[in-house]
């Protein structure tokens, strides 16, 4: 898909962009670097005939303007703030705090992400879904402090609960990945709270496994959780793989999944947050119910496979899926090394 | 798009004609599209102009408007309860074998066929078509009239003749819009009974913005007349894309998750009595068929649409 001269040229402006944010020292540069990042990105949408996509893009567009409008507002704003009561530096910096929240789509501030997922293909909801979270967090890590953190503690559990409560009656695969980046995104609004390094850590871990899944989804031409069933029957090694990487996205062990969940939850009990890893660990086995139901429909139940169909999949997929599976097994036993950055 | 005065289908698809296209597009059927010519792309209303909106009815009082608004409220909070233990109950339909049909629509009383809009050129005042939809004595949905193609006398349009029936747009509660979800399934099924004359089926995939509110997926249909009914399965694949009535030079195939209702229009351009008998209307998955999009698109010269 990315052979066009442009698509190089976007996904270039994408990474650099990114560099930027994480690099900048001053409010203008990062709003220049998360702008030049929705830009290429709404590009890169907008490169299909499908009208869907081209929709999904403007939307994707409208709600990146909000969100960009309220944080170059509130850091200039943050800039002129000695002027005025000290009280308003407060407001500023909500602002571009819920303005970042908005950027990455936690909860209550979701509503745009799933009906943005539906309408994009499966590798431009991987980069959503993974590399366009990179530079708001990267600005939140910075700019929480004691005030900010138990607004923080809230949005994480709503985060969580959406994540859990709106992918149970979906369908679409993509949908279901939105709610599930959702959930994802409490976890990791409650890694902030341990350290960097732990937030790090997850986001890698969520990464890895979250493109590995879209990769095979795309090779596959899965859009729907009927299309994955009995597909089990024909390549039992991938089946088996993909099974691995939807419960490891769980949490479940001895998956990788599960080290980057126990990690922040051990850290949130720690530091006391007893409310915040509770309704984590409930929404996350709401998670993992509906990844369980697509685990289900591919490997479990039985059904007359049909015999003039049969899924051509190239041997380089099938390494690379079991690839990926493999990978986020070693991660788990290489638990003693993370643990030591801690 | 182009937007402006009607000219047949033929002249306005070069490129098709000599490629390996499905035949029905190619037959002598003639819209009576009369969509007004526009110069921007803002469109005021669904309705695609205020020129056709038909108005009537007798007006309400501030307290007729608030008594029935009160039943309304009552009516959606009861579908919106019912969609929320829907939702608790978290059974989604996951797993289809090859050959399982949905029946979305069943015309066997009264109900289903009122839900159903008919429209006529008569309605719009741009002819003298007239069509009803009604019980048929064999409890199936009529849809039948009299098709005349005389154009109205207004120096406007040059062409008359279409009646169509449309479902109600798919909603939820609280007249929230929604669509039709057909993802998991590859053919819309239907049982009629013609009359030897052709049909098209219609499939409206309005978007949120407004330059997507008038797409539609078309399908022409063959009937054979007699008594005998014919079970029709359409791949969905075979619909191509129109706007306003117009094909569009730039195809994508039908998304099934955006599906807001479906019409089927008697405009084949023959005048006299028309009848068509429908049974049901569902759709049906057949595990067999891969293909996405039965029509080529061609890599053109930059500058020349559908590049």
């Amino acid at each position: 898909m990315f052979i066009l001269p442009h698509h190089i040229l976007f996904l270039f402006i994408l990474l650099f962009s990114m560099t930027m944010v994480a690099c900048s020292n001053s409010w203008f540069s990062m709003w220049l670097g998360l702008e030049m990042n929705m830009l290429s990105f709404v590009t890169l949408l907008m490169t299909s005939v499908n009208m869907r996509e081209a929709e999904s893009g403007i939307k994707y567009f409208l709600v990146q303007v909000l969100g960009s409008i309220g944080f170059l507002f509130g850091s200039l704003s943050l800039g002129c703030s000695g002027f005025f009561f000290s009280f308003n530096e407060f407001l500023w910096t909500y602002l571009i705090f819920f303005s970042l929240l908005l950027k990455i789509g936690v909860g209550p501030f979701h509503f745009w992400f799933p009906g943005v997922m539906e309408g994009i293909n499966m590798i431009n909801c991987g980069m959503l879904m993974t590399w366009q979270k990179l530079g708001p967090f990267c600005i939140l890590i910075d700019l929480q402090n004691s005030i900010m953190k138990s607004v923080l503690v809230v949005f994480a559990m709503i985060s969580g609960l959406v994540g859990g409560l709106g992918g149970l009656n979906q369908t679409s695969l993509r949908k279901l990945l939105a709610y599930s980046s959702i959930g994802h995104l409490g976890w990791m609004l409650g890694a902030i709270f341990i350290s960097n390094t732990i937030w790090k850590t997850y986001f890698l871990t969520y990464s890895f496994l979250s493109l590995s899944l879209i990769l095979i989804l795309f090779f596959m031409g899965f859009t729907h959780i009927n299309q994955v069933f009995s597909f089990g029957w024909e390549k039992t090694t991938d089946s088996l793989m993909i099974m691995m990487m939807f419960l490891s996205l769980g949490g479940l062990p001895p998956f990788g999944g599960f080290l980057m969940k126990w990690v922040v939850f051990n850290g949130l009990v720690n530091n006391g947050l007893f409310l915040l890893s509770t309704i984590l660990i409930s929404s996350s086995l709401l998670n993992l119910f509906y990844y369980l139901r697509v685990c289900y429909s591919l490997s479990l139940m039985g059904s007359d496979a049909p015999l003039w169909v049969s899924m051509n999949t190239s041997t380089n997929i099938s390494i690379w899926v079991v690839l990926s599976g493999v990978i986020s097994i070693i991660i788990l036993f290489s638990s003693s090394f993370i643990l030591m950055l801690m | 798009m182009m937007r402006g005065l009607h000219y047949t289908i033929l002249f306005r698809q070069p490129r098709l004609r000599n490629c390996n296209v499905i035949s029905p597009l190619m037959l002598p059927i003639r819209s009576a599209s009369g969509s007004q010519k526009s110069i921007t792309v803002w469109e005021p209303s669904r309705k695609s102009s205020k020129r056709y909106e038909v108005s009537g009815g007798k007006p309400m009082t501030k307290l007729e408007h608030m008594k029935h608004g009160f039943q309304v409220l009552k009516d959606e909070i009861v579908s919106w309860k019912e969609e929320q233990m829907e939702r608790l109950r978290c059974d989604p339909l996951a797993s289809f074998q090859h050959g399982d049909y949905e029946t979305i629509w069943k015309f066997n009383s009264l109900d289903p066929i009122n839900k159903w809009i008919v429209s006529t050129d008569k309605d719009h005042n741009i002819g003298k078509t007239e069509a009803k939809l009604e019980l048929s004595p064999g409890r199936k949905a009529l849809f039948h009239g009299l098709l005349n193609t005389e154009p109205p006398k207004d120096g406007y349009h040059a062409k008359s003749g279409f009646a169509n029936i449309m479902s109600r747009r798919a909603s939820r509660s609280f007249k929230r819009q929604s669509y039709l979800d057909w993802n998991s399934y590859t053919h819309l099924l239907m049982r009629v009974r013609g009359d030897g004359r052709s049909y098209i089926i219609v499939l409206h995939t309005d978007g949120y913005f407004d330059v997507t509110w008038q797409d539609q997926y078309n399908y022409v249909l063959f009937t054979r007349g007699g008594p005998y009914w014919q079970t029709v399965r359409i791949p969905f694949s075979k619909f191509f894309l129109a706007f306003k009535g117009r094909i569009q030079d730039k195809q994508s195939a039908l998304p099934l998750g955006n599906i807001s209702g479906l019409g089927i229009t008697c405009m084949d351009a023959i005048p006299g009595s028309f009848q068509l008998e429908i049974d049901f209307i569902g759709v049906y998955y057949d595990a067999h068929h891969t293909e996405k999009f039965a029509y080529e698109m061609y890599k053109t010269r930059p500058l020349v649409a559908g590049n």
